[in-house]
């Protein structure tokens, strides 16, 4: 499934990060494939998606369109 | 002298080091043919001296905005003889990744172990000995908004070592060292395979085998299956030197959240929040105004009153209004928003305003990181458009410059106050302001029409909340005062002077006349002319101007103005050119074209809001 559909508070390993640019731009942030993630905040009215990577403790806020194209397994 | 780069990740406190080391004497400028800022400052310690430069924070040297494309540059072709890299303890596992790329340089390097405190709250136990030996460079612990460990980590300069020399799967270091060998640059040679940067063409042929057999041989693009390897590199390299982690506390910043970014409360806060901004922005902006204005105006009656030649005095008087204008009227409202703002920075607030705010800002096709530069063009619209440098995509940045003119700047909040405010009471300049954020919006969607690819979804980082300090706010404050004053106000000052001596050559007399039918059709009497002409020579004097030119006291222009006048006054010196000073800054900054756009958008908009509030 992708982050989109991962419900508020779950945790989920990522399995592909789609998309060129914007990949490029997550993983130097520090979200790479097979890290273990947690589902923080959705914001309202469709707004961005805050998860907390629990492999390095770093906080990252997407935006749905390249929430739907992170793939995941939900933990 | 040694010149030392400080090289970090984003949010990991390079800044706040940098000023405590740095003192207040820092120099700045851009990267040369670029608008990315550089900071340099001199050190003095023990009889060696420093010329630190601070570079742009980046999440690695694989460059995904200007920020990172500044630093890599400077460090593949200038001048340095060591490396600081600052690293977020408390994020230790991400921000090594940085420091095994630095290491590639095989420099002298120091590492600076920034949010010690930080770290230890959230259980990161970081086995320093461990780390030195490991990475042979010395680790310093610091905590840099308190202070702590800054001079152990300017004494240890001194015994900056070259980096252990980390190496990545047989195969792929194959690859390096056979690059190496003919470049003579291991760095080099890692961004040449990875494709960083175009190799030179006798290098193309084999650099281009090489990734295309790492390409057959992962399914990666090359630059991916390096990233990967020091990804892992980096992983057991702090497996090595941290402790399992104890039980996490959940931490008070975590539980901020749920209030922060709450649908609803998170809402309602930012309202309340950005109430509380403008408000006390504007009641000290008053404050201060009321203190500075007359002591000047005083100053500026003594001067003229020993001037005998009209022409002369004319001009005189125009350079002195301008003088004031900038430290009078602009200054005062400026500086509490820019010392609101950056604490709020500062606390880590605003990425959350950026996620909130996301919605709204791709509504006019930009992503929530956008929103500060908006905000800062309530307050003065030539550092928010400086401020546009922190959008990484250009065309962003440059619908984010057409749109920034129309937020109106302290200058024009004036004269919304004062005409709207003060004649037409407290609710229609509520909704006057309303008015405009709509109007933004609807020419950001009319903008839209042209680009052809959607805006970039937003992608940043929300760091955990910091108590602020002080001082690094105040320099965050001073920093964009000194934007203003040494930009914005001295062409202030010449358009002021320009027009005084128009008026001294008795030119504007004719434009009144030539103006007439252009006022006629905005419904406005023809002596506002002038004052909309030239107004954006001086646009912080709109009022004053209008008020000469009606020949009637400020106070009493409701006497000679209908209501739909004031607002149709308003309306166009609102969002017309903003001013001469903005003008500038758009033109350094993004060219002329853009200046050209935004001239021809912002006249056709103001035309069309005069007309439409003429019509109804």
């Amino acid at each position: 499934m992708s982050l989109l559909e991962l419900p508020i508070g779950s945790r989920a390993r990522v399995v592909t990060i789609q998309g060129g640019m914007s990949r490029r731009r997550i993983m130097a942030l520090g979200l790479r494939e097979g890290d273990e993630i947690e589902l923080l905040y959705k914001g309202a009215f469709g707004g961005p998606i805050l998860v907390k990577n629990l492999s390095n403790g770093s906080q990252i806020a997407v935006g749905r369109g390249m929430a739907a194209k992170i793939l995941v397994v939900p933990l | 002298m040694k010149r030392v780069v400080l090289v970090g990740q984003p949010n990991c406190g390079k800044s706040s080091f940098f000023s405590q080391i740095s003192g207040l004497m820092v120099q700045t400028s851009n990267f040369p043919g670029t608008t990315v800022k550089l900071s340099k400052a001199r050190v003095k310690f023990h009889g060696q001296e420093y010329e630190v430069i601070d570079l742009p924070g980046s999440y690695s040297l694989f460059p995904t905005d200007d920020a990172e494309q500044a630093t890599l540059n400077f460090l593949l072709n200038e001048h340095f003889d060591i490396i600081i890299n600052v690293i977020d303890a408390s994020l230790i596992w991400r921000s090594l990744e940085l420091t095994l790329e630095l290491t590639e340089l095989q420099k002298p390097m120091i590492v600076v172990l920034n949010m010690m405190d930080e770290a230890r709250r959230r259980g990161v136990k970081i086995d320093i000995e461990k780390l030195q030996e490991l990475l042979n460079v010395p680790v310093i612990p610091v905590i840099a908004i308190h202070g702590k460990g800054i001079y152990d980590a300017v004494r240890s300069l001194r015994e900056a070592r070259i980096p252990t020399r980390f190496t990545f799967s047989k195969h792929i270091e194959e690859a390096i060292t056979s690059i190496e060998q003919k470049v003579h640059n291991r760095f080099l040679a890692i961004k040449y395979i990875e494709g960083v940067i175009p190799p030179p063409s006798e290098l193309a042929k084999e650099i281009q085998e090489i990734q295309e057999k790492f390409a057959e041989l992962h399914g990666l693009p090359s630059y991916e299956v390096i990233s990967a390897e020091r990804h892992h590199l980096s992983m057991k390299l702090a497996e090595k030197v941290t402790e399992k982690r104890g039980k996490r506390k959940i931490m008070l910043g975590d539980k901020l959240d749920r209030f922060f970014l709450h649908p609803v409360f998170g809402y309602l806060f930012l309202i309340l929040a950005f109430a509380l901004i403008f408000a006390t922005a504007f009641w000290v902006g008053k404050f201060l105004e009321d203190l500075i204005i007359s002591p000047l105006e005083n100053i500026s009656s003594a001067i003229l009153s020993g001037v005998s030649s009209p022409a002369l005095r004319e001009i005189l008087s125009s350079a002195i209004d301008g003088i004031i204008g900038g430290a009078g009227i602009v200054l005062p409202y400026f500086l509490p928003l820019v010392f609101l703002l950056s604490l709020f920075e500062e606390i880590g607030y605003l990425s959350r305003v950026a996620f909130l705010t996301d919605v709204l800002m791709h509504k006019i096709g930009l992503h929530g990181k956008a929103v500060v530069p908006f905000l800062l063009g309530y307050g003065c619209t030539v550092p928010a458009l400086m401020a546009t440098r922190i959008i990484e995509n250009k065309r962003d940045r440059i619908l984010s410059a057409l749109l920034i003119p129309f937020v109106p700047c302290s200058a024009r909040t004036a004269v919304i106050l004062a005409l709207v405010g003060y004649f037409l009471g407290l609710w229609y300049a509520i909704a006057f302001y309303f008015g405009n954020i709509i109007v933004i919006a609807l020419v950001g969607r009319f903008l839209a029409i042209f680009r052809n690819e959607p805006s970039p979804e937003l992608i940043i980082e929300v760091p955990s909340y910091k108590m602020p300090s002080l001082k690094i706010i105040v320099k965050k404050v001073a920093f964009q005062v000194e934007e203003f004053i040494f930009y914005a106000w001295p062409i202030l000052i010449a358009g002021s002077i320009f027009l005084g001596v128009l008026q001294a050559g008795g030119i504007t007399n004719y434009t009144n006349y030539i103006f007439a039918p252009f006022m006629k059709l905005i419904s406005l009497p023809p002596n506002l002319g002038i004052t909309l002409i030239f107004g954006f020579l001086r646009k912080e004097l709109t009022l004053v101007m209008a008020a000469q030119a009606m020949g009637v006291e400020v106070t009493k222009l409701n006497l000679v103005l209908t209501t739909k006048q004031i607002l149709t006054f308003t309306a166009f010196v609102t969002f017309y050119i903003p001013c001469l000073s903005s003008v500038v800054t758009q033109w350094r900054e993004f060219g002329g074209k853009v200046v050209a756009m935004s001239t021809v958008l912002s006249f056709s908009v103001a035309l069309i809001i005069s007309l439409a509030i003429a019509i109804i």
